[in-house]
């Protein structure tokens, strides 16, 4: 008897497996489907949506709005974080003298207006008057300076970044106030974008990072109403907000690591927007009558750093070559990653930065050529290969691309040995100098948080930002480029300094010290329901002005 | 028995000063730079170099280890690094969703634990034994991971029954609780019947049945009470591997626990906060061993305390 | 995972009971046979035998028998569920899963064996030492158990790979790591009840040396605690590294290692839930094998169940 339990047992674990598989049957050929022809559903999504937004009858069942995001802010102190979440959470409570629209232009914020000294080097702003802090204090001039005198203060602050250019800022009058910089600099402006104007009164305090870790104290539309550190940040709408705000009861970013926890979030209801939405799981949510999906370029532009330094065990070194650099973009094909890595939701790279970027300047893609790839290796002597260990974090999306990166230029002979592991660990190993450094390849990606083209170059290419000074871990020095890139930060005319940033690109892309993967699209979702929502650059969310439809 | 609970706490502080030296140590060895993770990858080195003077971390070891310890004393575990919240705070709010998922594990699953347990051993040998037995080693042996994911589709996002994550209503703790409950549940329903097994066979209990008491009443004083013993000290080992499951857990249902935190932690390299959650684990589990020891005695009156 | 250790204290309780009236000089070969005639009795953990030997040989000569190249690419045939071509699917890039859980045997069990070999190793030695020696090693031996009990064994297990950084072989020390208190401890307690016996005093009275006595009397009385403790174990070593793997801290992803595929699988869950199923699945049912073995193997040696 005994054994007749056994098997049966078995059979059902058997059972169990079959089942599973079964389930599946349906799906599978959709998702191939999908998979293939990933680039037309994503128009299709985007043909979609005004359809679902005309169509929508859905209601809110609630007027508190939940966002899921995939990690927490670091601090709430807006002078200390300096993470993406940070950003994206302290940006609904504090606010800056202007701001970027989502097409990148510079758009007034708390100044109405402002102007430029003929010498560059002197910046005027005019003050919307009658604003307060949430803490009650009036917004003015003196306000402004006192954020710049807490970072010429405290140094450990990120705030430090922003204003080390400057000299000083003179108050003019009640509601006008100008900023000196030492020299003049066309990512000014860009900077000041991230300069948030924080109570005077707050930053004053003995522990201002503690007051403001449980606090606000911005101008922003939203006050800070309850935080569970890793668990959820809740706001509540400034009812003394200086312009048109939200009419939501309450707005609450929501952390929810899980990918497939914040599409279930979504799909039920508990979650009212996810950003961002993970590629794969669009499928799973485009065909929801509920749900819009709304992508917009990305600003991270993604790549791999080829040490032209690293010597093999004979001596030579591969990446000294530019021919053998050139090769890995030709046997690269970039418009596979897109579509293998992020479902579609990418573009293929045509410049060293994505196109959403200040200056950015149209290159000759590396359209995927084989045969000219094995012709440049072995003209360089490398027609066997070679070993080649890459740096990569060890988040799934990472790993993935890392390990497209070893498929593609297995084609070529270049064996690609995967070293994952955790971004903090892999901080310290890329940022070893040139001496010590253990980094042959690393699987990378960058984007500028103001958006401009210097911040998009210079720290990973300047000839000048080798580890631990910057991440050129390509440890690519030239000279012509870092001159150029030097030369525009000074100037003033905006078409001079296209024109040289276009060079500068121009060169690099030729020499290729990256392999140039491309930029993935932000795609986020939310409820037909949820009204009101506007875009930073890069497609960073706004809550502004967010509604939900009773 | 005051004298003896006085005595084991003295004997505990040598373990916990090795332990507080170890969990110190271990923690600096994690390569990584936690300055450089806090400035973020556009930071300038000048910035980094401040932060990292600024959290201490330019001074000696041995200097570290002496400031932490003298802090600790006084209940003071530093502050976090990352979200600069003083750490005992810290592991305080998080400690209370850890919490709410050690409860919701343990308020079903002794009871089916050492209830399938005691059937199984009252009919043994027969289909509800292997049945049970088969239950609960299939318990033991899936992944709790696994399960929850499973849960997860299954019945939040097909059905549409139960919240995938967070936590804040009863319902939100029905998926998690199940997933913590599982491997406690199995260990359970196998001790129990073993431990009842095992006392069917004492003496007593022969005496008992053949003084002709009721048979319910000689499992249930007997058979039963005694084997509570051994479900007590399982249980307190227990806690341990239910503190463990709460990592898995908080990451699949999105709960910001202990265990999150301390994965986050290290993702940070947040030393003070990592030391902090150590300790707190270790003096958990010194502070559980003793409660089940002195719970032995209010079970068992034949155990002294001397 | 944590249930071991509680196995452990009860297979001692047994086991240092029943030792003394058990007369050891018995004769071997009749012991085996009828060790081996007991054993079959128990079905289930025959049909566990068989589906962990099947396990072993498909870890030995698995990865030549994978109908695909582990590695293979397909991306016209991503994500695609169970087929013919493909009968436990294909992943993210279009491999196929049962060609990777084939060549993943050897990783995931080949981890999971090596570990707790190394780690019953060395805890056997220190116990055996500290059970036969007593004094300052027993002191050293066992608080250094204490010291490594009082963490969860999934977060010593973190706080090693956080420390020496993710990879199979680094999760593998770790789980070697937790494994050795815990055998350390058996050993230890296994010696103290032969070392009273009266066999071992008559060898010491005769003038054996030490280590003979260790070796040749002592050890062989211990060796039912440790096979039944290592099959157990094996599961947990399973679990242990699938859930390490899980969390991020284990195997490389491009390793086919269960756990890893598991975790890479759960972003896919919506889309591809065979991606989380069938590895999920291969790996309950192994440490069920596993358990299920084990279980079978502590009864037969169990002189008190008939």
């Amino acid at each position: 008897m005994k054994k007749k339990l056994v098997s049966l047992a078995l059979v059902s674990a058997m059972a169990l497996s079959v089942t599973a598989c079964g389930a599946k049957q349906a799906a599978p050929a959709e998702t191939t489907a999908a998979a293939e022809t990933t680039t037309a559903s994503a128009e299709e999504v985007k043909a979609s949506k005004e359809a679902k937004v005309e169509a929508a009858v859905a209601k809110a069942p609630d007027n508190d709005i939940v966002i899921a995001l995939p990690a927490d802010a670091t601090h709430l102190d807006p002078h200390v974080s300096s993470n993406g979440y940070s950003n994206q959470i302290t940006n609904e409570m504090y606010e800056c003298l202007l701001a970027f629209d989502e097409n990148t232009n510079v758009v007034p914020a708390l100044a109405k207006e402002w102007s430029v000294s003929e010498d560059g080097k002197s910046y005027t702003f005019i003050l919307n008057e009658g604003i307060k802090f949430h803490d009650g204090e009036p917004f003015n001039a003196e306000a402004v300076k006192a954020v710049y005198d807490r970072g010429v203060a405290d140094q450990s602050l990120t705030l430090k970044r922003t204003i080390a250019t400057w000299e000083g800022v003179t108050v003019d009058s009640e509601y006008q106030v100008t900023i000196h910089l030492k020299e003049p600099n066309n990512t000014f402006v860009n900077k000041i974008t991230q300069f948030r104007i924080v109570s005077p009164k707050a930053m004053a305090m003995e522990n201002a990072s503690d007051y403001l870790a449980k606090n606000s104290a911005g101008t922003g539309p939203f006050k800070l109403a309850e935080r569970v550190d890793g668990g959820y940040t809740k706001m509540v709408p400034n009812e003394n907000y200086w312009r048109e705000g939200s009419t939501v009861d309450s707005l609450t970013f929501m952390v929810v690591p899980e990918d497939a926890s914040r599409i279930a979030m979504l799909q039920t209801g508990e979650a009212d927007v996810i950003c961002p939405v993970p590629t794969t799981d669009v499928p799973v949510i485009a065909n929801d009558p509920s749900i819009i999906v709304d992508e917009a370029p990305g600003l991270t532009y993604r790549y791999v750093t080829l040490n032209t330094e690293w010597a093999l065990a004979d001596g030579r070194k591969p990446f000294a070559d530019k021919r053998v650099r050139q090769a890995c973009n030709w046997a690269f094909d970039s418009e596979a990653y897109a579509k293998v890595v992020f479902d579609g939701y990418a573009k293929a790279p045509t410049s060293i930065f994505s196109d959403s970027i200040y200056y950015y300047a149209e290159q000759t893609p590396y359209t995927p050529d084989l045969e000219k790839a094995k012709a440049l290796m072995k003209e360089a002597g490398f027609e066997d290969g070679f070993d080649v260990e890459i740096v990569v974090d060890n988040t799934t999306l990472e790993q993935k691309g890392a390990t497209f990166v070893q498929q593609q230029l297995a084609q070529i002979g270049i064996n690609v040995i995967l070293l994952p592991n955790e971004s903090t660990a892999n901080a310290e190993k890329t940022s070893a100098p040139l001496e010590e450094t253990t980094v042959q390849m690393w699987y990378v990606n960058w984007s500028s948080g103001s958006y401009e083209a210097d911040g998009s170059m210079r720290n990973i290419l300047h000839g000048e930002k080798f580890p631990p000074n910057g991440y050129n871990t390509a440890f690519w020095n030239n000279e012509e480029f870092n001159q150029l890139l030097d030369d525009a930060l000074k100037m003033t005319d905006t078409t001079q300094i296209a024109e040289t940033y276009a060079k500068a690109q121009a060169i690099a892309w030729e020499e290729c010290p990256w392999i140039f993967l491309g930029n993935n699209n932000t795609v986020n979702a939310y409820k037909t329901y949820v009204t009101g929502l506007m875009y930073k650059p890069g497609g960073t969310m706004i809550f502004r002005t967010v509604g939900l439809d009773q | 028995m005051g004298r003896y609970v006085a005595r084991r706490l003295l004997e505990t502080i040598p373990l916990m000063v090795i332990i507080s030296i170890v969990v110190f140590m271990f923690i600096h060895l994690i390569p990584g730079d936690p300055a450089k993770t806090l400035a973020g990858v556009e930071a300038p080195l000048e910035e980094v170099e401040a932060i990292r003077e600024e959290l201490g971390l330019n001074d000696p070891l041995i200097v570290q280890y002496v400031n932490w310890v003298k802090d600790a004393l006084k209940g003071d575990l530093g502050r976090s690094f990352k979200s600069d919240l003083p750490v005992t705070e810290l592991i305080w709010s998080r400690f209370q969703f850890t919490i709410q998922l050690v409860f919701a594990g343990l308020i079903w699953a002794p009871f089916v634990g050492i209830f399938i347990g005691v059937m199984c051993a009252i009919k043994r040998g027969t289909f509800v034994d292997l049945g049970g037995m088969l239950f609960a080693i299939c318990g033991l042996s899936a992944p709790g991971f696994w399960l929850g994911l499973m849960g997860i589709q299954f019945f939040s996002v097909k059905m549409g029954l139960l919240p995938s994550g967070g936590l804040g209503t009863l319902k939100h703790l029905i998926l998690p609780s199940m997933v913590m409950g599982t491997g406690i549940m199995a260990t359970l329903a196998r001790y129990s019947r073993s431990s009842m097994l095992e006392t069917l066979r004492e003496d007593y209990v022969r005496t008992a049945r053949a003084k002709g008491q009721r048979e319910q009443i000689v499992m249930f004083r007997h058979a039963f009470m005694n084997s509570l013993i051994q479900v007590v000290t399982i249980l307190g080992l227990q806690i341990g591997g239910l503190l463990s499951g709460s990592v898995l857990t908080e990451t699949i249902f999105s709960i910001p626990g202990m265990g999150r935190l301390l994965t986050d932690s290290i993702a940070y390299r947040d030393y003070p906060t990592i030391q902090g959650i150590l300790l707190m684990f270790a003096l958990q589990y010194v502070l559980i061993n003793l409660i089940v020891d002195v719970l032995y005695g209010v079970i068992n009156p034949k155990i002294r305390y001397d | 995972m944590s249930n071991t250790q509680n196995e452990q204290a009860k297979i001692n309780t047994s086991f240092e009971e029943n030792y003394i009236d058990e007369n050891i000089k018995m004769d071997t070969d009749g012991k085996v046979k009828a060790f081996v005639k007991k054993f079959m009795k128990r079905k289930t953990a025959v049909a566990a035998f068989f589906v962990m030997f099947l396990l072993l040989i498909l870890a030995l000569v698995g990865p030549s028998l994978a109908p695909y190249a582990p590695d293979a690419f397909d991306y016209n045939n991503m994500l695609s569920g169970p087929t013919a071509a493909h009968p436990f699917g294909t992943d993210q890039f279009g491999r196929d899963i049962l060609s990777r859980i084939m060549a993943g045997a050897p990783l995931t069990l080949g981890v999971a064996l090596s570990s707790v070999i190394v780690g019953a190793t060395i805890g056997t030695v220190l116990g055996l030492l500290s059970g036969y020696y007593g004094g300052w090693i027993e002191m050293l031996v066992m608080r250094g158990a204490d010291v490594l009990f009082s963490f969860p064994d999934i977060l010593l297990a973190i706080a090693i790979v956080a420390c020496l950084g993710p990879g199979i072989v680094n999760v593998f020390i770790a789980v070697a790591v937790f494994t050795v208190p815990s055998f350390a401890r058996i050993m230890r307690s296994a010696t103290l009840a032969v070392k009273g016996s009266l066999y071992v005093e008559v060898a010491r009275s005769l003038g054996c040396k030490d280590g003979r006595i260790l070796f040749k009397h002592i050890f062989p009385g211990t060796i039912q605690s440790l096979i039944v403790n290592f099959t157990m174990r094996i599961g947990s070593a399973i679990m242990a590294a699938s859930s390490l793997s899980f969390l991020g801290f284990g195997a490389n992803v491009t390793d086919p290692e269960w756990g890893a595929m598991l975790s890479q699988g759960r972003s896919y869950l919506a889309t591809a839930p065979h991606m989380v199923y069938l590895p999920g699945l291969v790996i309950f049912v192994t440490v069920l094998a596993f358990n299920l073995f084990g279980d079978g193997l502590r009864d037969t040696l169990d002189p008190k169940i008939k």
